[in-house]
């Protein structure tokens, strides 16, 4: 399957780290990656990972070109700690029409970001998290194996 | 460089998504929904929970614009720029379909030619 991730402000400490964690996890699942991001997102991943263990063959995209490039994929997976992360994840399930799933996650989950998401058809996960990867590592998990169902 | 930076905007409030729709839907009459991932201006999607309010006030379109890490601002462009956009998106169809015949075979591959990878 041809997964797209969504990274919005990489601002929350343990953004990375677990996007690298999703990342292994898609890869040894044999899916394809493609990351639309926010620049500084990317530059950190790239930083991450400065021998492309990781990285090798995952395309990537400024979050906003991939609402105006759109192409063919298998499943959305978006990360959200703030207002516009949902919001980019809420307008990606409507341009690509394609089963999307949102990790909500911060120091207190706002019911407000999981409202709107569930009500746009957004399958949705909360992990209580900001600092420690943990909590978000085993609701990507969860997710993961949703994609194996669906 | 952001699209948006093409356009002569002025930022009138910033805020949470759902208080700029708010704040738009408050102080504009002439106002349309849109859907999310609408572009209203060249090069400039929607980005939000529909329906998206777009408001026409003057010579000026109004509209809410998501930036990830700064959040949600109310824009207004002068609508003579989104004229001119629009002309200038009509030409570069007119020219697509002089191409397409040459491109129509391989449209999924160059949209992910457009990716880089690493």
């Amino acid at each position: 399957m041809r997964i797209l991730v969504i990274l919005g402000c990489p601002e929350p400490p343990l953004l990375i780290p677990s996007f690298i964690y999703l990342l292994n996890m898609l890869k040894n699942n044999r899916h394809e990656v493609i990351i639309s991001a926010n620049p500084a997102a990317l530059k950190l991943i790239e930083a991450s990972d400065p021998e492309k263990y990781y990285l090798k063959g995952v395309g990537f995209q400024n979050i906003d070109e991939g609402l105006k490039n759109k192409f063919d994929v298998d499943g959305i997976i978006g990360f959200a700690h703030n207002d516009p992360a949902i919001n980019y994840i809420i307008t990606y399930k409507a341009v690509y029409n394609e089963k999307t799933f949102a990790l909500v996650f911060n120091k207190d989950i706002n019911q407000e970001f999981v409202r709107n998401l569930e009500e746009e058809g957004v399958i949705t996960f909360t992990a209580r998290a900001f600092h420690n990867p943990m909590p978000v590592l085993v609701k990507l998990k969860n997710i993961v194996n949703n994609l194996k169902n669906h | 460089m952001s699209c948006i930076d093409n356009y002569h905007y002025d930022i009138i409030y910033k805020g949470s998504f759902k208080e700029c729709a708010q704040y738009i839907k408050n102080n504009y009459k002439n106002i349309r929904d849109l859907k999310a991932g609408d572009e209203v201006i060249e090069g400039v999607m929607l980005i939000g929970k529909p329906p998206i309010p777009v408001a026409y006030h003057d010579d000026y379109i109004i509209f809410p614009y998501t930036k990830p890490c700064y959040g949600t601002y109310v824009l207004r462009v002068p609508l003579k720029e989104y004229i001119k956009s629009h002309k200038e998106e009509n030409n570069k169809k007119d020219d697509k379909k002089d191409k397409k015949s040459n491109s129509d075979s391989g449209s999924v591959k160059n949209i992910l030619s457009k990716l880089k990878f690493w």
